[in-house]
Order: structure tokens, then sequence, then C-alpha cells
């Protein structure tokens, strides 16, 4: 059964439609990512399905009620729906401890203490929020939310604003706190990796409507268009044909996975080969397209080689991940190829 | 940050888009029967969220302080134009206007000028007692201007006309420049005056580049406020002997009812304040400073003076000795010099009693009103809530005596009972301090976080309470700080009180007015110094909020 589902959602400021037809269903239990480019109207439909907003068409459901449709509204505190923003919106006025024990009955008020260390906060209680950190104020925020027992969590870019090390170390134990509460969640992002990493499940909106759900996987290895392997990830779209089985492109011939999007076709492709599938060699060694390294980012743990393919149509570039052993530098001839299944999109 | 929240205005959207079945707006609640659930009002789709209750309480204030003006074209159109035009008002309204506005263009400048250099000292350079000279040089805008005018004519017998008008008016109300700029000096990020020194450019050209673009709404306002109160006052210019709309209206209304005329007067009076007014909105718009990223505040390294801190510290004292040691000195003097008056003596502390009576009434009244229209302004912006914040603006516009003359004419017409009862005094400060109201009650609305309210209604609080738990605690300080203002600012009002008070019933303003009008300066000197320590009390309260942090700020 589903925590959360929307179907037909529709909504507009004035003239701009931000909504246009979102449907959505978040399995109960699990985390769902709701990846978006900044605009894509993430938080409009967050604030929808918190009750913040109305929708302008569209059904919202919480389990079996309907908390927003064409004759039934909701109001957010009768709706069960914990809310995280993006800075925490903690009341100023109130201590941390207050803070968390606001949605909860006078007699459930012991739990405040056992919220406060499972967000990892034991014994900060008595702070203000001015004398938090940004991720402590999350963290009472999440505490806060929790409190009331929602059966979902709106979680609204909850790590934006905090700095690299922090954000890691609090995604982890988000996601920690969440499972163990058995709460289930929607996270609005703009950060695919964070959403890739973190999601059970993995929502892509674009234009005002979900282009493609699925687990981070399957959006990561099939997504539904061009546009989409470019946002989830780095993508190399190379021009190829279709033939049979497989696709033929100028880094080689490459076996097309199932469930392709161009099954069964044959003629003028695109495919989508990840920077992982490349492989690099000395420009010497046998066969391969031939190109010259332009760029190299080091990351430690990896690398990503920037190459200009010697080809007459196609990408200027490809990206490639090597590991941070590869000591190519700029200007330096090599011979690429790829491995493994690829996906494919027909050309019209 | 959170994204600003776009609500669509009202009714801007044909009934057509409303969806297969709409609720109309104001439908009755409908209940969810079958699983027993109780459902709020459903709001009409594509609707803004303003709350019922808002958008009343919001029309009364709008419906307020639309209320004079109404009265007055009421009344002009009653008399008809052509009485009120004739020839004789003419050539002396055109005399008038040369007075009031040759007044107002140079005190103005020069208000502009002290304030700015006042400002530049105590916050810029550094000095010895730096913290004295900013509390001080503040002080004078806890002087009534009249208090300062008696100050100075009782002393100095030949201040009078046109220079002793702007002497005294300058002296009054170079603090409404200095206060605001002083506040902007602080606020600039000082990032930005290193970053124009690392760029080569001096202290000079800082100043004029960056500095004084980031002071310049402050100027702005500050400039504004000097304007609308010098067309505003009458006490002073009467006491110094100075003709101007204000105290012709004033006249001509007392003495001779010439109401067509008073009539007229004001509405040209009002015509100018509306043209500073949008002078100042276009100025205004043009250039916006914006602090970049939530930075902690640093306090800018003072510049050392040097040699220059002897005169700039003499210029400091010379200017404190004029608006404050006059004022003061004339106060000590007539109240060691005592009664000299052959009016029947009055009960100080009955006049105290109303003086507070009326102005704790009015200040509660215009914070009440101020609070629902900061809410829709900040909250839901629509076209129908900046309409409605607009309007209750247009009191700076109004002068005390037009809002006066508009009172007695609606009561004397249509409400002949209320008239001549406190009532209606203390509906005219309200609708004259709506707008100081409303600016307290701005600041402390958008300070209050607007998520927060969000937040505590997730988390199951209905929307009242919500305001009770959430809302009212975040805005009580910056509510006090509205109330205290209007407190400070209705208890020293002359001009509306004079004319509207109740008979027999004197405040410490009106008494005063009866001395000192009688030339007996020592039986008014009591009243004047009362007024000055009754204003001196919630003036350090405004200081003290100044000074102090702003206590929602993130460390």
């Amino acid at each position: 059964m589903s925590a959360l589902s929307v179907s037909g959602l529709h909504k507009a400021y004035g003239q701009v439609p931000v909504l246009e037809g979102l449907d959505l269903d978040v399995p109960k239990g699990a985390l769902t990512a709701v990846l978006g480019a900044s605009g894509s109207g993430k938080t409009t439909f967050l604030r929808i399905v918190a009750g913040f907003d109305r929708a302008d068409r569209g059904t919202v459901r919480l389990g079996e009620r309907l908390v927003d449709g064409a004759r039934r509204f909701l109001p957010p505190e009768r709706r069960g729906v914990g809310y995280v923003s993006q800075d925490g919106a903690l009341f100023p006025h109130l201590s941390a401890w207050h803070n968390v024990a606001f949605g909860l009955a006078r007699r459930e008020r012991a739990r405040v203490e056992e919220l406060l260390r499972l967000v990892g906060l034991p014994g900060l209680g008595g702070r203000f929020p001015h004398q938090l950190s940004g991720g402590e104020q999350q963290r009472v925020s999440l505490a806060r939310a929790l409190a009331p027992r929602p059966e979902l969590i709106l979680l609204d870019e909850p790590f934006s604003s905090l700095d690299a090390t922090l954000r890691a170390s609090l995604r982890a134990d988000v996601r920690a706190v969440l499972r163990e509460a058995g709460v289930s969640a929607i996270l609005v992002t703009h950060d695919q990796e964070e959403g890739l990493s973190l999601a059970d499940q993995v929502a892509v909106l674009r234009g005002g409507r979900i282009v493609q759900s699925g687990s981070p996987q399957e959006i990561y290895d099939r997504p539904a268009d061009p546009e989409l392997a470019r946002f989830v990830g780095s993508a190399n779209l190379v021009e190829a044909t279709l033939e049979g089985g497989s696709v033929r492109t100028a880094l080689g011939r490459l076996p097309l996975s199932d469930r392709t999007p161009a099954e069964g076709r044959n003629g003028p492709a695109i495919a989508l080969v990840r920077p992982e599938q490349i492989a690099v060699r000395p420009d010497d060694e046998g066969a391969g397209l031939r190109a010259t390294i332009t760029g190299r980012d080091f990351f430690g743990h990896d690398a990503v080689l920037h190459a200009r393919p010697e080809l007459p149509c196609g990408p200027d570039e490809l990206v490639i991940r090597v590991t941070g052993r590869e000591a190519l530098l700029p200007g330096a001839k090599v011979r690429l190829s790829a491995r493994g299944e690829v996906i494919a999109w027909a050309r019209r | 940050m959170s994204q600003p929240r776009q609500t669509p205005s009202l009714g801007r959207l044909p009934e057509a888009d409303l969806g297969p079945s709409p609720a109309r707006p104001g439908s009755t609640a409908i209940r969810a029967r079958a699983r027993g659930e109780r459902i709020g009002r459903v709001p009409a789709r594509r609707r803004s969220g303003v709350p019922r209750s808002i958008r009343i309480l919001c029309a009364v204030a709008g419906a307020l302080t639309a209320l004079p003006l109404v009265f007055l074209l009421v009344r002009a159109y009653q008399a008809g134009w052509g009485v009120m035009w004739r020839l004789d008002t003419g050539a002396r309204a055109l005399e008038l206007l040369g007075n009031t506005v040759r007044l107002s263009v140079a005190t103005t400048c020069l208000c502009a000028i002290v304030g700015v250099g006042t400002a530049w000292c105590v916050e810029r350079a550094r000095l010895p007692c730096r913290r004295l000279f900013g509390l001080l040089l503040a002080l004078p805008v806890a002087v009534p201007d009249f208090v300062e005018g008696y100050g100075w004519v009782s002393l100095f017998p030949s201040v009078h006309g046109f220079l002793g008008a702007v002497l005294v008016m300058t002296l009054a109300l170079y603090p409404l420049v200095y206060l605001p700029v002083a506040a902007s000096l602080r606020n600039i990020d000082p990032l930005l005056a290193e970053i124009s020194h690392s760029l080569g450019f001096g202290p000079v050209r800082t100043f004029l580049r960056v500095t004084l673009p980031g002071i310049r709404t402050g100027l702005l306002g500050g400039c504004l406020l000097v304007t609308l109160a010098l067309l505003a006052e009458y006490g002073a210019f009467e006491i110094v002997r100075f003709q101007t709309f204000t105290t012709a209206i004033f006249t001509e209304f007392t003495l001779g009812f010439d109401t067509p005329g008073a009539c007229a007067e004001s509405l040209l009076l009002v015509a100018l304040g509306l043209l500073v007014l949008a002078l100042e909105r276009r100025a205004a718009g043009r250039g916006r400073v914006v602090r970049s990223g939530p930075g902690a505040r640093r306090r800018l390294g003072a510049r050392q003076l040097g040699w220059a801190a002897l005169p700039v510290i003499a210029l400091l004292v010379a200017l404190l000795c004029l608006a404050l040691g006059v004022p003061f000195a004339a106060l000590l003097y007539w109240l060691l010099q005592g009664n000299s008056s052959t009016l029947p003596r009055g009960s100080i502390l009955g006049a105290a009693a109303h003086t507070a009576e009326y102005s704790a009434a009015a200040a509660a009244l215009a914070t009440a009103l101020a609070v629902p229209l900061a809410i829709l302004s900040i909250r839901y912006r629509s076209a129908g809530g900046r309409l409605l914040e607009r309007m209750a603006y247009l009191p700076q516009a109004l002068p005390g005596v037009v809002i006066g003359l508009a009172l007695v004419f609606f009561a004397i017409n249509y409400a002949r009972p209320l008239y001549q009862t406190s009532f209606l005094l203390i509906v005219a400060y309200s609708i004259m301090f709506l707008p100081l109201a409303l600016v307290g009650a701005r600041a402390a609305v958008s300070q209050a976080p607007p998520g927060v309210e969000e937040a505590a209604r997730s988390l199951g609080t209905p929307p009242l309470l919500v305001f009770l738990k959430v809302t009212l605690p975040l805005l009580a300080p910056g509510l006090a700080a509205a109330f205290a203002l209007v407190f400070l600012t209705a208890s020293t009002e002359l001009t509306a009180t004079l004319l509207l008070h109740p008979t027999g019933v004197e405040t410490l303003s009106t008494q005063f007015w009866a001395y000192t009008s009688e030339v007996s300066y020592g039986a008014a000197a009591p009243y004047a110094a009362l007024i000055v320590a009754i204003s001196a009390v919630p003036g350090a309260l405004i200081a003290r909020r100044l000074d102090g942090r702003p206590w929602s700020n993130r460390a």
C-alpha cells in the first residue's frame, strides 16, 4: 500500500504553471527522492502535500485518506505530515527541547529526550536555535517533525545549506533515523548524487510532472530519455547505428541492454555510454577510437578525463572515469573503447 | 532560504478555471460524514489563503485611514468648488505655498547635512565618549518641536520669522535623519568599503561610491519624515510667528470658522504631502542595497581623526548645546522663575492622566490595526493587500490639523453625540499614527520567519493556537516597540489635540499651549518638562531596541 499517492496534480501561480499533471506513489516505509532542477516545482509539490498550499486540480491521498481533492481539503494540522525545511524553520523563541515538544501532548513530553538522542543531540535541549550550528538545527527540526509520529515526513532540501562534510554525515544519520522510526519520507533535492545514494525510490520531476520513477539503479541505467540521462550523472551521448540486438558506435560494437527504449529497431540512434564504461589505452596499442586528452579532474579515489575524439561528427568531448592512479596528462594521445551493455534511443 | 511564497492575487482568474465543482469562497464548512473526520472550511481553489478575519480587520483599517480625506472631499463638494476658489483665497494660498515650500526645502537640506554628518562622526570616526554622543544626538527626537520653539523664543524673543523657523525646526528634526542613517552605516557590510579600498579608492571616493549608496534609503526616508513633519507642524511655527498652510488652516478654522477656505487649503496641503511621498518613493525605489550572505556583522575599523578630532568634537558639542541645551536651560530657568500666569491654575496630574489615557488607548488601537495590515502585506502578496498598505501610509501626508478638521466635520454632520468626546480624539490619534505602528509591525512580521507557522501547523496545531503560541510571541517585542512609538508621539501631539480634546478636559499639551499663548512661560514650564519626561521613557525603550542585536539573528 502507498503512504502517499498523488494523481494529476496541477498548480499555477498566477499565469505561471508550476505543476502540470504530477503523478506519484510513495511506498510505505520507503525513502523516496524527488529529483528536479531548481524551479521544477519540487517545493510547490511538497507544500501541497503538507497542506500549506492547495492544488488547482488533482488529488492527494495519504494512505486511504483523501486530503486534497475537488471538494475536500484537509488543513495541515490534521494531516499528520512532518515537514523539515531548507533552513530548519525552528521557532526562534523556544529552546531545542521546547521546539521538539511543540507538537507533543503534555503527557508525551517524556519522549523529547529520546528524540533528541535519536538525532544525536542528547543533552542539548536547553540550547536556543541561534546557539546551534546549521547541522544541529536541522537535527532538531527532524526530531520536531518526528515527535508526533507522522505517517509521512517531507524533507525540503534539508542538506543544501550545509557544508560538504557535514552534509555527508547528516545524510547518513537522517537515513538511519528515518529507518529506525519506520516512517515514510519524501526528500526533494536537486542533487542527483544525494538522491541516488540515499533513496529507495527516485522520481525525476521535470516540467511539472514526474518523467520517470524507479529504483536508483534503474534510473541511472535506463533513463527515459537522453536529457534525463544527463541529469542523473554524467553521460556520453554518442551517434550510433542499431543493428539487430546490438549497436555500432565509434567506440565499438556494444550489446544493447534488455528493455532499451529502441528495442527491435534498426537505423540511426543515440547511445548512452556512461563515463565508467570507457576504457583508455595508449595510442600505439591496437584498435579503438583515437582521441586527445584535454583535461583531467582529480578526485582522489578516482579521476575524470576529458578527451576530444577524432570523429567527423558526434560529441566533441567524451568524459571518462578512471582510477586515480591513471597518470594521463592533457595532450596525451589515446585510444578509447567501450565495454558493457548500453541503452539507445532510435532517431526519428 | 526558503523559496519566496507566491500567492495568486484575489479574483484575478476566471470562474471557469475553478474545476469541475468549485467550492465557492465563504461556503459553509463541508463535513466528511463518511469517516467521521472533521474537515475545515474548504477554501476555494485558486484563491489566496488570506484568512477572513485578517481581511475584515484590514478593510476596517483601510476604511479608517481613508475617512479624513473622504470627508474633506465631501465637504469641498458641498461648499462648491467655485466658492472655495475666491480670488483672495488664491492669492493668499500662493503666498502660503511659497512660505511652506521654501521653509521645507531649506530645513530638509540642513537636516540632511547635519544628520549625515553626525551619523558619520558617531559611527565611523574614533571619538572619545562615542556612545554618549550617539545617545545625546538622538535625544532631541524626544523633545517635541513646540517645546524646542518654546525654549528658543522664551529665552531669545528675537528668534522669529523664516530664519527662526528654520533654526528651530532643524534642531528639532535632524535626529529623524541621524537615526536611520546611523543605523544604515552600522548595517552596511564593512567588507564593501574594504573591497573599495583594495580596489584603490580613498576614503572620500569610497564614501561617495560605496557608503552613500548604502545609506541612500535611510537618508531619503529620513528626509521624507522631516518634510512631512514640517508640513504638519503647527505649534512651533505659531510660536516663532511664521505662517504656513497648517497655521493658516488652524487660524481660519478656530477664529473665523471659515471652513470652505480651511478645507481648500487642507486639500492643497494634502496634495503637497502626497507629492513629497511620491517623490521619495520614486527616488528610493531606484537603488536598493542588499547585504549578501548571512555573514556575521563586524564593525568597520573606526577612522582615526587625529588633529581633526578637536573641531569635530567642538561642532558636536555646539550642536548639542543648541538642540538640547537651549530648551533644557529654558525649562530650568522658567521652572525656577515660577508661575506668573493670570490664568486659573490647572491640575498637572489630571492633565498627565488624561494624556496617558488617550495616548495609551490610541497606541493600542493603532497597533492592533497595524498587525493584520502587516501580516497581509508581508505574508500574502496580493494587489488588494498592496493597495490597503498604501492607504495605511496615507495619513503620513495628512497633517494633524487636517485629520482633526475632517473628524470635526464628520462629528458635527453625521455623529453629533461623538463631537467633543475622547473617542474622537483617540480615533484621530490612531489614524495619524497608524503608519508609525505599521513600521514597527512590519519589522516584527518580516523578522518572524514564515516557515515556523507552517511547521507548527504540520505538527497538528490549529491556526488560532499557532497565532497565540508562535506568531504572537515572535511579534511581541516588535509590537511593544510599535506601541511605545505611538504612545510617545501621541502624548506630545498638539494640533489635533487642540481641535478635538473634550471641552473642559485639558491634556498636558493643551494646558501648555494655553499658558504659552498667554506668554506665561513660567506656568507652562512644568507641563513642558512633564511632556519631555513622558517622551523620554518610550524614547529610551526605542533607543535600546535600536542598539541591541536583533534577537532572532542566528549566531
